[in-house]
């Protein structure tokens, strides 16, 4: 029997990007006559049809000549688990956020502790380590790994190009939208201060935020939104599938993000793809993500901000202006997530 | 700088100058309800001002407790 490979993470949904390279890779290897599973513990919401489920106490039967690919965004609570396969282990690192986001949270700070201290345990049995990010493989080689290369994380053709809306002056109903998880290192409470700012430069303006809820931060979001008086303004949406993100991208205006931790950021590539100008932190791994595009803030004063954008939306060429910079760097963009990188840096392994 | 628009600098400048003034004081806590303004200063010292403590845990207990009604009786019973 020709060799599998199989992928894991502890958990699978439809929305998130880590689910979405795993079915992007099993796609890509499948129509280059490759097959292999993905594990996963926990499968949310409609995922359930298209992964296995990982038992803990009985792992799957593998051979030595198999490979499993371990996605790590955070703690493994079932790492030894995996790792007592017999299939040869490569890595796909996502980067960990860090503990200090969740101290709120003590289960999800333990969780990115784990997350962490398991690169140790990982480090001796990985034949192969991938990345998604130059980012993330500079952190990965101070944990001392060696990187084989970076894998692409997104399937673009998702996200076709638009015509781009031209709306200038901004005086009119102008809608920003950011995607993520309702968290604090994504810092959607700072979107919500800023926005209250712009609304005196524009009040018919829109704030959508897509994602799901941490319980506690999505409150705090919530009554943030209550407490300026935003209630009509800002939408908070869980997480959509693709059609209705889509959807969300044709509706925006800009794109904003103020996340003060991000791996990669797949979001910002799709507003990108879809001609949706971009309003951006550079922490972590998003300077790489942006490249020379978009405005890139250096700030974390919700009122500099919200005045940085509205005498950006006040030239008549702004969109234009920042939409050419955005074609060139999807053109860098688009290369890097060839799908056949993966089979290019997947296939070799099981030679 | 508080902002970088790297592909072109002199665009850059010319939005830097034309920066406005949008100050604007956040509104009372007097929007929210007496219960909700409650929670609003827990969370916002716990995300804003990144502090944890005894505050935090009271009210993580009163989110457990209006989630689990029965633990409260138990423990009252426990008593």
């Amino acid at each position: 029997m020709a060799p599998q490979l199989h992928q894991f993470h502890t958990n699978f949904s439809n929305a998130d990007a880590v689910s979405q390279q795993m079915t992007l890779i099993q796609r890509t290897l499948r129509d280059a006559g490759v097959t292999g599973n993905i594990y996963t513990v926990e499968a949310r919401g409609q995922s359930a049809t298209t992964t296995l489920r990982w038992d803990p106490a009985s792992p799957p039967l593998m051979s030595d000549r198999d490979w499993i690919l371990i996605h790590h965004s955070h703690g493994n609570p079932h790492l030894h688990s995996v790792l007592s396969t017999k299939a040869n282990c490569a890595l796909v690192y996502h980067n960990v956020t860090p503990p200090e986001f969740f101290a709120h949270d003590p289960y999800l700070a333990d969780l990115c502790r784990l997350g962490r201290d398991q690169l140790k345990l990982l480090q001796p049995r990985i034949k192969a380590a991938f990345t998604v990010s130059q980012y993330n493989a500079e952190e990965l080689k101070a944990a001392g790994f060696t990187v084989n290369g970076l894998l692409p994380l997104i399937d673009i053709k998702n996200f076709p190009a638009l015509d781009a809306k031209i709306k200038v002056g901004a005086k009119e109903k102008f809608n920003f939208l950011f995607i993520g998880k309702l968290a604090p290192h994504k810092s959607q409470a700072l979107i919500v201060e800023t926005f209250a700012h712009f609304v005196r430069f524009c009040p018919e303006a829109h704030l959508t935020l897509v994602g799901r809820e941490d319980p506690f931060y999505g409150r705090y979001v919530s009554l943030l939104v209550k407490r300026w008086g935003l209630s009509r303004q800002v939408t908070l949406l869980g997480p959509l599938d693709i059609d209705a993100l889509r959807e969300q991208y044709q509706k925006a205006d800009a794109f904003l993000c103020l996340s003060q931790h991000e791996g990669f950021c797949v979001p910002i590539i799709e507003a990108m793809s879809m001609k949706l100008p971009i309003f951006s932190s550079v922490a972590a791994g998003l300077q790489e993500t942006l490249g020379k595009s978009g405005i890139q803030l250096h700030t974390r004063s919700p009122e500099t901000i919200a005045t940085t954008i509205a005498a950006t939306v006040s030239d008549p060429s702004w969109k234009e202006k920042m939409l050419s910079t955005q074609a060139k760097r999807m053109s860098e963009v688009t290369t890097s997530q060839e799908p056949g990188l993966i089979t290019a840096a997947l296939l070799p392994l099981l030679e | 700088m508080d902002f970088r628009f790297p592909a072109d600098p002199k665009w850059e400048s010319e939005i830097a100058e034309r920066k406005l003034s949008l100050k604007t004081k956040p509104p009372e806590l007097s929007s929210l309800g007496g219960r909700e303004r409650i929670e609003f200063l827990f969370l916002e010292r716990l995300f804003k001002n990144r502090r944890t403590g005894i505050p935090t845990a009271l009210w993580a207990a009163r989110i457990f407790f209006s989630r689990f009604p029965k633990a409260k009786e138990k423990l009252r019973g426990a008593k």
